[in-house]
């Protein structure tokens, strides 16, 4: 197994493995492995124990919450070297399953399910995969993220707001424990007696860990362990931010792939947008239902030079613009869903002329090319400003809201923005309450105003019953909003799993969870 | 006033497969999308329309019946009326046949004022069929239109891309212009599009149809050139790569070229 020891060199010659997206740092690794098997991962685990150094998990690196940021004094683990599609099967009551190493990229299943038997490398039971015809639903904008790290974090796109974050997409998880053992979790196989998860690993060694009894906030959320009713062991683990287990080989449900119509429809204001939403929500075949605000879409027209792709021009009198996406089969294709579509885009203010065709794959890949662009148009802004004041960075929210609530807190989200003049763009998973505001500040007096406006917003949203992450995770920089979303009981509740599971606190140390915690970890 | 924008069918990916046995591109599996520059072209002429308030555009493709779907794009965007030059006697035709059939196709069209061409299709990259359809039909045309300055019913002014700048071009109408890509972004097509295209009909325009034409310079038969084999050219490798201080490197670099014998 590669390995690369000592800070100094791990500092001049893989730096990018330093911070994420969110582009903090927090220290540099005493090591760095590159496993290429479950081997490899387990006599690194083995390793790290015996030197006494925590492990941080580097996955594809997209993330923004700091999750896979190594700190000081840690062995990291990159998966760049095991990124393979092992194998295909499909379960007695049919369900096909799709086997991969955690470094696989998203991107890569995508052009995988392309053409399964004509893939790179022969792939076992390939053939059991007809061409373009299965799809892995959960579709995070990010296709450089790695499987694993998806898994991890419970990571939801567009897709989400039909078929679920990552979580019940999963179905076996081949997972490397802090200790070095391994178990393999499939679903079904460990479920809750009485509150307790009661499980061996393939070396012997006897778990019992207590399923939590906080409730999580009633909206998409990725913020904390995951704690329900009648939960599966496997349950617990996605999601877990890298903090319970190691995953070495990822099984992950595979659907039919239906045929999607999507199409980009413009509106004049906000709440035209949002009443022609809770129209979409109402529909059982609208499988996605995104938003951009005016000032998103002023971000991109003031980026156009930047953009991978040509923008067309946007229309003037429109601002805001919902993107929807149409399940079509057979029995249902969205031509006879026209008539009704096009009166309720005329109701709010918008039309068919009004809205932009995804309907042919190329369509579809520009709009979500589009829907791409927004973030990344963001970060160059930030980048740029950067070099006046290095201490500036963005600050952006990942809340969801309850949705009896959402459109005014929202709206007085909104209203305070606009007041302290800062720049700023909201874009995101309005299917799902789920609005990303992304504040740009220019000098560090702004980035002060940011910061407070970012505490009252995440106030709000506890005090309103949402959540502070629905999608990014908590990683290193959230950490305290957790505990100040779930309370102390709950989050000792979450220590008390990965002191179970982790004694030592070596996985992920300071991601999920504060280090050290409250009460000393047992040893 | 009357424009045409003569589009075509293309592969839409850079990767395609050549049958070995054949020398022909592998279509099947690879999704057809309209040639990109011709979206530049149907967009220019949507823009003069919306300039000169009436005209209408004709959307022409010389192709197989798949061809249809490009056309129904096309009037998505916002042209008015598709037709579709197919019949097996077309097939084979290189750039001479395809411009020859191409032009008596348009002939059948009736008052023509402007032609619009892309500046090239990206799977052939000939770049002669727009010009060759304007020499057919004996009128002039600007190729590399990167700007359209002022248009009227009897004469457009042009910015002609050329390697060292551009230059402004009068050109009488009728007459044709290649555009490039610089000249606008493409237009998405709008639902509204979408739900006229699938009402719209393509009409066909088939050898028979074609009566002006000398049916000995269609097709295989009538085209000069023949395409012996397709390939992808093989991408070079090996090299050496060179690293080190800029002095030392200069003067590597210096004496490797004078041992090959690049320059003495």
């Amino acid at each position: 197994m590669k390995t690369i020891h000592g800070k100094q060199i791990i500092r001049e010659t893989l730096p990018e493995l330093l911070y994420d997206e969110s582009r903090f740092t927090f220290g540099i690794p005493d090591a760095v492995c590159f496993p290429q098997t479950t081997a490899d991962v387990r006599d690194a685990v083995l390793e790290a124990n015996r030197a006494g150094l925590s492990i941080t998990i580097i996955g594809g690196k997209t993330g923004i919450a700091g999750g896979s940021v190594p700190i000081d004094g840690c062995m990291a683990l990159c998966f760049s070297e095991m990124g393979k599609i092992i194998r295909v099967s499909q379960e007695p009551g049919g369900a096909m399953i799709l086997h991969c190493d955690p470094g696989v990229t998203l991107a890569g299943i995508t052009e995988f399910l392309k053409d399964p038997a004509s893939w790179k490398y022969p792939v076992e039971g390939a053939g059991l995969l007809s061409p373009g015809t299965w799809l892995y639903a959960p579709d995070p904008t990010e296709t450089a993220a790695q499987l694993g790290g998806t898994i991890a974090t419970n990571a939801s796109g567009a897709h989400s707001f039909r078929f679920g974050p990552t979580r019940k997409h999963v179905h076996e998880l081949v997972t490397v424990l802090a200790n070095g053992d391994t178990i393999c979790l499939k679903r079904g196989d460990c479920r809750e007696k009485n509150g307790i998860f009661a499980f061996t690993s393939d070396q012997g060694t006897p778990f019992t860990v207590r399923k939590p009894l906080y409730r999580p906030p009633a909206v998409k959320n990725a913020g904390g362990y995951f704690a329900g009713p009648d939960m599966d062991l496997l349950d617990l683990f996605v999601g877990s931010e890298g903090t319970l287990g190691i995953f070495v080989e990822c099984g992950i449900r595979l659907l039919p792939l239906p045929r999607f119509a999507a199409g980009l429809s413009f509106f004049a204001d906000r709440k035209s947008s949002f009443d022609a939403a809770a129209f979409l929500r109402g529909q059982a075949r609208v499988s996605a239902i995104e938003y951009f605000d005016e000032s998103a879409l002023r971000f991109l027209e003031q980026s156009r030079s930047e953009l991978p792709f040509d923008l067309p021009q946007l229309p003037p009198d429109r601002r805001n613009a919902v993107y929807w996406e149409y399940m079509e089969d057979e029995g249902s294709p969205f031509e006879d869903r026209m008539d009704e579509w096009e009166s309720m885009l005329t109701q709010h203010g918008s039309s068919f002329e009004s809205t932009w065709s995804g309907f042919e794959p190329g369509e579809m890949e520009r709009l979500k090319a589009l829907r791409h662009a927004i973030p990344e148009t963001v970060n160059n802004a930030i980048a740029r400003y950067k070099r006046d004041c290095p201490d500036i960075r963005k600050v952006s929210t990942d809340t969801a809201l309850p949705a009896p609530v959402f459109e005014q807190i929202f709206g007085e989200y909104i209203a305070r923005i606009t007041e302290s003049k800062l720049e700023h763009a909201v874009f995101g998973h309005l299917g799902d309450f789920h609005l990303h505001i992304n504040l740009v500040p220019r000098t560090t007096a702004e980035l002060a105003v940011a910061k407070r406006l970012y505490e009252d917003m995440m106030r709000d949203t506890i005090d309103a019953g949402g959540t502070v992450s629905a999608e990014h995770g908590i990683g290193k920089l959230k950490t305290g909003y957790l505990r100040m979303m779930y309370g102390d009981a709950a989050i000792a509740e979450m220590a008390a799993v990965k002191s179970a599971l982790d004694p030592l606190w070596l996985l992920n140390r300071g991601t999920l969870l504060e280090y050290p915690p409250e009460t000393a970890p047992s040893t | 006033m009357n424009i045409v924008v003569c589009i075509k069918q293309v592969p839409g990916t850079t990767q395609v497969k050549i049958n070995p046995d054949t020398g022909t591109l592998i279509r099947a599996g690879v999704e057809a999308v309209v040639n990109p520059f011709d979206e530049y072209a149907i967009e220019e002429a949507l823009r003069i329309k919306e300039r000169l308030g009436t005209c209408v555009i004709k959307v022409i493709s010389m192709g197989p019946p798949q061809a249809e779907d490009v056309l129904k794009s096309a009037i998505a965007m916002g042209a008015d009326e598709a037709y579709l030059v197919t019949d097996r006697a077309f097939a084979g035709s290189d750039t001479w046949a395809t411009s020859y059939t191409l032009a008596n196709a348009i002939k059948t069209l009736g008052k023509v004022d402007l032609i619009i061409c892309g500046k090239q299709a990206i799977d052939g990259d000939t770049a002669q069929v727009g010009p060759g359809v304007a020499e057919m039909l004996g009128i002039p045309f600007v190729a590399w239109v990167r700007k359209v300055e002022d248009v009227s019913e009897t004469q457009i002014r042009v910015e002609r891309m050329m390697e060292d700048g551009y230059e402004v071009v009068d050109m009488p109408l009728p007459g044709l212009m290649t555009v490039v890509k610089e000249i606008n972004v493409p237009r998405m097509a709008s639902l509204k599009g979408k739900m006229r295209a699938k009402k719209t009909a393509v009409a066909t325009i088939n050898a028979e149809a074609l009566k002006a034409a000398d049916k000995e310079k269609i097709g295989l038969k009538g085209s000069p050139t023949q395409v012996l084999r397709s390939f992808v050219p093989q991408r070079k490798t090996g090299g050496e790569k060179m690293g080190g201080e800029t002095g030392d490197l200069v003067n590597k670099i210096k004496s490797t070229i004078l041992d090959l014998g690049v320059i003495r």
